[in-house]
């Protein structure tokens, strides 16, 4: 391989090594191309781009600045300061230029031009001005707000923008969603087995019909020499062909003998055919060996049913897979397509390559080692996203060109000509009905009561239906959605009716023929039929997955409106008590929303009753039990076969059915309890949820944060203990243990007969087990033993159950059949149905038979008498230890916090001012005394949980051995997946430190090889290396346990230094501004109007006061600041004009001194290296600009539920932005969001300032060279 | 030789002598003329058990006055049926893409062009292209499809380019 005289030579250049050009060898590649020269190296990176690494070996370079003599200490300040601006100039500036484009270009104009297409197409479908002019319609649409004839001046502007913002934004994300909904849903029908099969069943396999007509032309052609015996054989085979395809779908009903007997004589002659063709083709057989041996075996495919299938189903995988080559283009080109459709899509997506280009190449290295954590924390700020200004307008142009042409064929042209059908419809049914009804008048005497009647009809239904369809088709005045809807719904209608029209035009013209359509028609038909499909599938899943959801959201909503709804809203007396609680907040009237809330509410509801199932399912009842809920893992599950293949009304049945269910579950398992508790007590409700304050949003996000990873293990392992032993005391009460958790326990397979009254009140005796007797002959025994006071009964049989989740669905209708002990029949089971078999094969074709596999085990469980029965006692138990395990939790937790929270809102008691609102959960204000310990207080839910489960923590850590033992005789599979569990929980922790930077770094390693150790031993082995495992498990408790509190602790600390913080910042205001503004009052006397009878002072008034005093200079005031704090509790009676301004400045001094120490802080932070940077301040401060986030979303959505007739949502954030409904709210979030912004901004800026300050980046600026170091000799 | 020799130059010329003196089953390359490195012609043999059997192919290696830190291209003369070589003969292989050029990143950094690659290295990856075309990205539209859906037509027009470039 290497070069003859093996001397070194350079990999690129291909030179060997010389004087003033040596060789080096700068990475791990060995051989030909270990050595290279450093100037072709330098040469090939400069050229290449790429990162400075191998391109073989990916081994990154290593370079060894060159220096000059002599360099400085320091870089000269003016240099960094250049430097420094530079980098200003082209990171944020450039980026705040691409975001202001790409806001207004992007998310400013597209929605806004979505509205005014809108409206100049609605302009033209009306026939009609909504406003004055074309201009002000266009601007204003039908906004009610504004008049008929508005001046278009700024405010009015305004409101226009506001309104039409709002409805474009949602109609456009709408379009969006459902552009790339049909685009998804068209991939996944088209990609699913069923389609095909489907399609080839409705209009006949394409892939026969092209094999074998193929095939026959071919021998046809390629043998001139056939005589016409062997083409009329041809003939027949062709014939045979369609037969075979069409034979077993669309001619079930037709006479099978004869065609069997036809079918059998044609096949003999096909074989012969093909032997004597294969005979004469030889020669060119080699090649093409493969295809005609599959030609030979659908030719010779006999009349076994099953085998066909199966063969079919290998030549539908081939067809997909072609089909597969075949879309590759056509992806293409759709792909290409849907990019110019949905530039929005564009725009929300990140764009690798502009970004990749533009950034600097250190900043391009980074992106390409894949740092995850920086993406993470890139997207939480969102500004790395960078799209180029030029970009963004392309985009806009793209987005404004595809929406008009959108919007142009599915609303503008649908509805004129819906207009025209509906015309057309309105004439023909007019005339219709003025025929019908002369006839009848004129034919038929009517009785003066059914002409009275009609007359009603007439008046109240026809009439008022006849204005509306006039009106739209004269486009009367004046013009509303619903008109607009009407027609676009109807041409929708129409359209659907002829695109089935037409399948089923093209569906029977295959059967009656039963030649596969081919070519235009198929294609035609394939279009048609992709447009049924996707409709069908996406009516199902759109029923699944958001209708479904949203009713049983609706439903919750219903059954939880005891817990919030006051008094004056809910009660039983005047029957107020079935009403929804959304009902009474802002959002009576926007349906909308309500709904999105519902939809939450149901998927979250759902997705929890899964997670119990699942937990049922996995670690508490035998397999199998479950059989009729699809585990999550089944192998076949696939939702879009399904909703595809299976008949859309037996869809919806199931779908019904288990909407019933659930709608059950909910009325009945959690109304009664609402419904029950409210009925009985007053007391405990209304729950007040009065505490979203954002500061509480903070600390429960930040001891969330600090704490959810410990808990929610825990609190899974102790669920799922509580439910295990829920389930075997419910199964052992109710005989049912064999069937529900696989325990056959033989004292459960009858009962007990006692000889008395008195016995079976006492029960105290106990039967002899190993003795059981017949209930025939128990008066007769009991008589023979006198001594015996308890005998026990058999009774119940032993039945074939599933002993697996994934059994098909055939196999169950053979279960559940009485058998012996030793699993045989008792009855044979006469189930051979000649008919029913047939229509089950049928089915099979499209449903059951491609099961991946078909589980066909089954277990023999006992069952006792009265089975059903005892079933539903199961449920009614279970739900009594639901009740028990939620309800008593909540209110021990409602119990243990109110002290707490009673303790934290005594502060509100003494200091009643807004800062209060910062700090506390004030609801206790409005508490009758007597009740303040029984009203659920969400605050103290909230802090009793916590007490909660850190003592269940601390339980966790004394009795683990013993709670694991007892668990481990009954069911070793509990702890084995606890172990499974804290190793991953040990794992995600180790992350967790890593990024947290506990100091505890060096045990990680040490414990993870303890665990490690333990997960090799087998569990099977003897109980030795269990023990051993379990003291392990022990030790490894107590460090996770030390490192939970050091955690803790620090979360306790942090949230003391927040609340001080905070608690300092509240006294120096309320004195500050209360001693100020007595001050003020005295010195200005009542004069001042704004002020009076004021005593909760707002922000603005603040604000206000605040710019009627002068400051003359700050110095000074800082100077006498402290002198003046010193008289500051012995004001003098005569306060002085002077003396409020010092105040005022006393104020904003030490408001301004409470940025102090976060700034303390990150100086500090920013000495440290930059690794710790990173690590610690970066994280953090980007917690606490989500945390700012999202309190100011929650803000928001206080402000909404406050305001509740205003003025819609736009206004409404308008509101709770500008701060002009709630000051407080505003002072809170929104300046401590900018606060955390600044610092954020300004800390970033200083890291680049020091990062170029210190010595790396001052020996680069001053390098005059570079040279590569060899490997290894680092 | 008396101008002063590039880079370039001499790393083509130490090739040629490379190939010269151990040269690689099937593939004959040289410079046409001595006087200009920078020009090749190169013969292939088509692979074993492949519809280009027993075939030898011309094709020309332009290099590029930068080479090695650029690719050069290859075009077959006269062209071939093949569903990576567009229609004139230039042939589109990832081994032949500068670093840069492929902002859709639909081959990997390591596929493309480095200068550790040699002549022969690019023209083993031609017949091993030759052997296994890669339809995911075709040069020739034509070819991929029937590639893809009539092999047989495929085959037989290939051998009968074979034919013809052995002068049959």
């Amino acid at each position: 391989m290497s070069s003859a005289g093996d001397e070194p030579v350079c990999r690129i250049c291909r030179c060997e090594s010389s004087e003033d050009d040596p060789l080096y060898y700068p990475c791990k590649c060995r051989g030909s191309v270990k050595y290279v020269h450093q100037n072709c190296l330098i040469t090939w990176l400069e050229t290449s781009k790429r990162p400075e690494k191998c391109d073989i070996c990916k081994t990154p370079y290593i370079f060894e600045l060159i220096l000059p003599d002599n360099i400085p200490d320091k870089l000269p300040t003016s240099v960094i300061i250049r430097e420094n601006l530079k980098k200003v100039i082209k990171g944020p500036i450039s980026k705040t230029l691409s975001i202001v484009t790409g806001i207004i270009f992007i998310l400013l104009q597209i929605p806004l031009y979505f509205v005014l297409c809108i409206r100049f197409f609605n302009f033209v479908i009306d026939d009609q001005l909504l406003k004055k002019s074309l201009t002000q319609t266009l601007l204003a649409g039908d906004c009610d707000t504004l008049p008929y004839d508005f001046e278009i001046n700024l405010p009015n502007l305004w409101e226009c923008f506001k309104f039409s913002f709002s409805i474009g934004l949602n109609s456009t994300l709408i379009l969006l969603v459902s552009l790339i909904g049909i685009f998804v849903f068209h991939e996944w029908v088209s990609r699913d087995s069923g389609f095909e099969k489907l399609m080839n069943k409705n209009i006949g396999s394409e892939k026969i019909n092209r094999m074998l007509d193929k095939t026959i032309r071919d021998v046809l052609l390629n043998n001139p020499n056939l005589n016409e015996e062997q083409r009329r054989q041809l003939m027949n085979l062709y014939d045979l062909s369609v037969l075979i395809q069409g034979r077993d779908i669309a001619m079930v009903d037709a006479s099978d003998e004869q065609l069997e007997r036809e079918y059998q004589r044609l096949r003999d002659t096909a074989a012969q055919v093909i032997a004597g063709v294969q005979q004469i083709q030889e020669a060119e057989r080699a090649e093409r060996e493969e295809d005609n041996e599959e030609e030979v075996e659908v030719d010779d495919d006999d009349d076994d049913s099953d085998e066909q299938e199966e063969e079919e189903e290998e030549e539908d995988e081939d067809a997909v897979a072609d089909n597969g080559h075949h879309l590759y283009v056509d992806e293409d080109e759709e792909e290409a397509e849907v990019v110019e459709e949905d530039p929005v899509a564009l725009a929300v997506a990140p764009l690798p390559a502009p970004q990749v280009q533009q950034l600097p190449p250190l900043i391009n290295d980074e992106i390409l080692e894949d740092d995850e954590d920086d993406d993470v924390q890139g997207l939480l700020f969102g500004f790395q996203v960078d799209i180029p200004p030029s970009m963004s307008i392309k985009i806009a142009i793209c987005a404004d060109a595809a929406i008009s042409i959108i919007l142009f064929l599915i609303y503008f042209l649908p509805s004129l000509i819906g207009i025209l059908e509906l015309s057309g419809i309105y004439h023909i049914c007019r005339t219709f009905l003025i025929l019908a009804g002369a006839s009848i008048s004129s034919n038929i005497p009517l009785s003066t009561k059914i002409q009275q009647y009609l007359d009603v009809v007439f008046n109240y239904a026809i009439k008022p239906i006849d204005k509306l369809a006039q009106d739209i088709i004269t486009r009367g005045l004046p013009s509303s959605n619903i008109k607009r809807a009407i027609p676009l719904i109807l041409n929708v209608f129409i359209f659907l009716a002829g695109v089935k029209f037409a399948m089923y035009k093209l569906e029977t013209s295959y059967r009656m023929m039963l030649i596969p359509l081919r070519s235009i028609k198929r294609n035609i038909y394939f279009v048609l039929f992709d447009i049924y499909a996707i409709l069908k599938v996406y009516t199902i899943f759109s029923i699944e997955l958001i209708y479904f959801p949203a009713i049983c959201g609706f439903l919750i909503d219903l059954v939880s409106s005891p817990i919030f709804l006051p008094a004056e809203n809910y009660n039983f007396k005047d029957s107020k008590f079935l009403t929804s609680s959304l009902f009474f907040t802002f959002l009576r009237n926007d349906y909308f929303l309500r709904f999105i809330i519902y939809w939450i509410t149901g998927t979250l509801y759902m997705s929890w009753f899964a997670l119990y199932v699942g937990l049922l399912r996995t670690y508490v009842i035998r397999r199998g039990v479950l059989f009729f809920i699809r585990s999550p893992d089944d192998p076949n599950s696939r939702l879009v076969h399904d909703a595809l293949v299976r008949p859309f009304l037996l869809q919806l049945s199931r779908i019904a059915l288990s909407g019933f269910v659930y709608a059950v579950f909910i009325t009945v398992y959690i109304g009664v309890v609402t419904f029950g508790t409210r009925l009985l007590t007053e007391k405990l409700f209304p729950m007040k949820i009065k505490l979203i304050s954002t500061f509480f949003f903070t600390a429960a996000y930040t001891i969330f944060y600090k704490l959810k990873k410990p808990f929610v293990p825990l609190v899974t392992k102790y669920v799922r203990i509580y439910w295990y032993f829920a389930f075997n005391y419910c199964c052992e009460t109710l005989r049912l243990s064999s069937f529900m958790v696989g325990k056959d326990n033989i004292n459960e397979r009858g009962y007990i007969h006692y000889r008395s009254l008195y016995h079976r009140f006492f029960k105290r005796e106990k039967p002899n087990y190993d003795r059981p007797v017949s209930a025939k002959s128990v008066s007769s025994y009991l008589r023979d033993n006198p001594q015996v006071n308890a005998v026990f009964i058999p009774n119940g049989d032993f039945i074939r159950a599933p002993d697996n989740d994934n059994v098909s669905r055939l196999y169950l209708k053979k279960l559940f059949v009485v058998v012996t002990s030793d699993d045989k029949l008792l009855k044979t089971k006469e189930n051979q149905n000649k008919n029913k078999n047939r229509k089950e094969r049928v089915d099979n074709l499209l449903g059951d038979e491609d099961e991946v596999d078909n589980v066909t085990t089954h277990t023999v469980v006992y069952r006792p008498p009265n089975f059903g029965y005892r079933n539903i006692l199961l449920l009614c138990m279970l739900w009594i230890f639901a009740i028990i395990l939620i309800c008593g939790f909540l209110i021990t937790a409602n119990i243990i916090g109110t002290p707490i929270s009673f303790f934290l809102s005594l502060g509100s008691k003494i200091l009643p001012n807004w800062s209060l609102n910062l700090i506390l959960l004030g609801s206790f204000s409005e508490h009758k005394v007597e009740n303040w310990f029984l009203t659920l207080n969400l605050s103290s839910i909230f802090f009793g949980a916590l007490i909660e489960l850190y003592t269940l923590l601390k339980f966790d850590s004394t009795y683990h051995v013993s709670t694991v033992q007892e668990i481990k005789r009954g069911a070793p599979l509990i702890d084995g997946n606890y172990r499974q569990e804290r190793n991953g929980l040990r794992q995600e922790e180790n992350r967790n430190a890593e990024e947290n930077d506990d100091d505890d770094d060096e045990n990680e390693g040490e414990q993870e090889e303890h665990i490690n150790g333990v997960d090799d031993n087998d569990n099977d082995n003897a109980g030795r290396v269990d023990i051993e495992a379990e003291v392990e498990d022990n030790r490894h408790i107590q460090r996770n346990l030390e490192k939970l509190s050091k955690k803790l602790f620090n979360t306790l600390c942090f949230s003391l230094g927040i609340l001080i913080w905070l608690s300092w910042i509240y006294f120096v205001h309320k004195y500050c501004i209360t001693a100020a503004f007595k001050l003020y009052i005295l010195h200005q006397g009542p004069t001042v109007p704004s002020l009076q009878g004021e005593p909760h002072l707002g922000f603005i008034n603040e604000i206000k006061a605040f710019k009627t005093i002068n400051i003359d200079s700050f110095t000074e005031i800082v100077k006498e600041t402290i002198a003046l704090t010193r008289e500051f509790l012995t004001l003098p009676e005569s306060a002085t004009s002077t003396e409020i301004r010092y105040f005022w400045a006393l104020h904003l001094f030490f408001s301004s001194i409470t940025i102090v120490p976060l700034l303390l802080n990150c100086y500090k932070y920013y000495n440290m290296d930059s690794e710790h940077y990173s690590k610690v301040l970066r994280p953090s401060l980007e917690r606490v600009v989500v945390v700012q986030i999202l309190g100011t979303i929650v803000t928001i959505l206080e402000n909404l539920i406050k305001n509740e007739n205003s003025g819609g949502i736009a206004d409404l954030i308008s509101n709770s932005i500008t701060g002009k409904s709630n000051p407080i709210f505003y002072v809170n979030s929104h300046l401590s969001l900018f606060l955390f912004h600044s610092i954020y901004a300004i800390s970033n800026w200083y890291d680049e300032f020091i990062k170029f300050s210190n010595d790396e980046i001052k020996l680069e600026y001053y390098a005059i060279g570079r040279r590569v170091i060899n490997y290894g000799e680092d | 030789m008396s101008r002063s020799v590039t880079t370039a130059q001499r790393r083509l010329l130490k090739e040629y002598q490379q190939l010269a003196k151990d040269p690689p089953e099937g593939i004959v390359a040289a410079p046409i003329s001595e006087d200009d490195l920078f020009v090749w012609e190169c013969l292939l043999e088509g692979p074993p058990e492949t519809p280009y059997e027993n075939g030898v192919f011309q094709a020309i290696l332009n290099f590029p006055k930068d080479y090695p830190l650029s690719p050069p291209t290859l075009k077959f003369n006269p062209p071939i049926l093949h569903p990576n070589i567009y229609s004139n003969g230039t042939v589109c292989i990832s081994i032949l893409h500068a670093p840069g050029d492929d902002p859709l990143h639909y081959e990997r950094a390591e596929e493309r062009w480095s200068p550790v690659q040699s002549v022969e290295k690019i023209l083993l990856s031609v017949i091993s292209m030759l052997a296994e075309p890669n339809p995911e990205s075709g040069a020739n539209i034509d070819a991929c499809k029937l590639w893809r859906e009539d092999r047989e037509t495929y085959n037989k027009l290939v051998k009968e380019q074979v034919k013809r470039s052995l002068g049959l």
